[in-house]
């Protein structure tokens, strides 16, 4: 484990990072960790020994969100705290990005978030991106045995419908907000979707 | 067939038919011609349908009754919706049962009413979308005279119960339209779910007892805690809490490993 004097970054934990700074990787690709962490940042003391400073801890959190650091680690004394970032956990819209068929079976709960083909930040700013008006369950199809609304290709009109999100046993229909042609199917029959997440594109 | 009289005087219209597909996909042509605050019923539905399109039975004697509002409340909470036509369902049936009966009637999360753990009434809530404006419908299934057999949790209506005096669907529904006005009213657009919350879990069955959630992926077996202020559940499990947002609740002692 290496060490530095505050402030500065190290490469702490993983250890192939090298001793440089290194940027946080983007959030859709460092998915790897499980969501365990509830914030942006968590910071971890040890060992514990001495008292821990609140307030360095919260400014070296501070720091490692100003800097898209993954981590840092300070020394003072006996007392080491390291701070760290795990980005699975950043940015939970963003891991449904990926284009997927609508047809793939529903994920399983807890399941790692898969691989991200597409930059996440285009689509959610993509002009035809159609998003989720509420946190609920994507359906792609009426019912379990129906064929689905659309596919990848499908000719939409305004008022078409598009998707269902459930919430709490209510059926929101989704309905294409204008004429097109279904380009993307961004999350997967069954997947739990965030509020504003992209469901798919329509141009 | 007519509304109770509080909710004419709050506006609620009322088209009342012999027979239609559905009264929630009646709602919703209705909705396209500009009407609002308006309840559908029907003496039989030949497409009465249920969560992600299971048939609901629907034969003459019950209540299918769907009511159709605009925009009532924003999207983020409109899901709230289903505890408060679920309330509503409980006054209604309350209102049909002796006094000494209705601590039997209890809610089974997120809007199913069940009497003595059966299922008496149950909710289908749909919205879409019409360039600005949301349509949401509520369709209520009241088991007046019959119910049907064949379901992977035990069902009832109020003439199999020994001691209830038969209930006409005029009666019922005007009871319904009423509870439903006063409760809409107690939501608030979303304002006070606090309130709604309150009563729904006072009226919620099987509060720490043990439950089997049974959504897409694998079930969920622990002790239900309570709901939380979004309306989830929340389950203690051997390895935590956790909250549910989607799913099938089964109570101890229900048929369990099928669909409800």
């Amino acid at each position: 484990m290496k060490r530095s004097s505050p402030k500065s970054a190290t490469s702490a934990a993983p250890a192939t990072l090298g001793k440089t700074a290194k940027p946080a990787p983007a959030p859709s690709k460092a998915a790897a960790k499980p969501a365990a962490v509830a914030g942006p940042a968590a910071a971890k003391a040890a060992p514990a020994r001495e008292g821990v400073d609140p307030a360095l801890v919260r400014e070296l959190a501070l720091v490692l969100g100003e800097t898209n650091l993954t981590e840092i680690e300070v020394r003072h004394g006996k007392l080491r705290i390291r701070v760290s970032r795990h980005a699975a956990a950043v940015a939970p819209a963003v891991v449904a990005a990926a284009p997927v068929a609508v047809v793939a079976p529903p994920p399983v709960a807890g399941s790692a978030p898969r691989a991200v083909e597409a930059e996440p930040a285009r689509i959610a700013d993509h002009p035809g991106v159609v998003k989720s008006p509420m946190v609920g369950t994507a359906y792609g199809r009426p019912s379990p045995e129906a064929k689905p609304f659309i596919e990848v290709g499908s000719q939409v009109k305004a008022g078409d419908k598009i998707f269902l999100v459930e919430a709490m046993k209510t059926f929101n229909e989704i309905v294409a907000p204008r004429a097109g042609t279904v380009t993307q199917i961004l999350v997967e029959d069954g997947q739990p979707v965030e509020y504003d997440q992209p469901l798919l594109v329509i141009e | 067939m007519r509304l109770g009289e509080i909710a004419a005087s709050q506006g609620f219209g009322l088209l009342s038919f012999d027979a239609v597909g559905s009264t929630n996909d009646a709602c919703f042509v209705q909705a396209r011609e500009g009407a609002d605050r308006l309840w559908i019923v029907a003496a039989i539905q030949t497409a009465g349908r249920g969560r992600r399109g299971r048939a609901w039975d629907s034969p003459s004697g019950n209540l299918f009754a769907s009511v159709l509002l605009i925009d009532p409340a924003p999207m983020a909470v409109a899901a709230q919706i289903g505890f408060v036509a679920a309330l509503a369902l409980h006054d209604a049936a309350g209102a049909c049962l002796p006094e000494g009966r209705r601590a039997e009637l209890r809610l089974k999360w997120p809007n199913d009413l069940l009497l003595g753990g059966a299922k008496l009434a149950g909710i289908l809530v749909e919205s879409t979308n019409f360039g600005r404006r949301t349509a949401v419908v509520v369709g209520c299934g009241l088991n007046l005279t019959s119910h049907p057999h064949e379901t992977s949790y035990g069902a009832t209506s109020l003439a199999t119960q020994s001691g209830v005096a038969p209930v006409s669907r005029a009666d019922a529904f005007a009871a319904l339209s009423d509870a439903m006005a006063n409760r809409l009213a107690q939501w608030g657009r979303g304002r006070d779910f606090a309130a709604v919350r309150r009563d729904w879990l006072a009226r919620a069955a099987g509060l720490g007892e043990t439950v089997r959630v049974i959504g897409d992926g694998a079930p969920v077996v622990g002790r239900l805690r309570t709901m939380d202020d979004d309306g989830r559940l929340i389950v203690d499990c051997a390895d935590g809490a956790r909250r549910i947002e989607a799913g099938d609740v089964f109570l101890a002692g229900a048929p369990a490993g099928a669909k409800g």
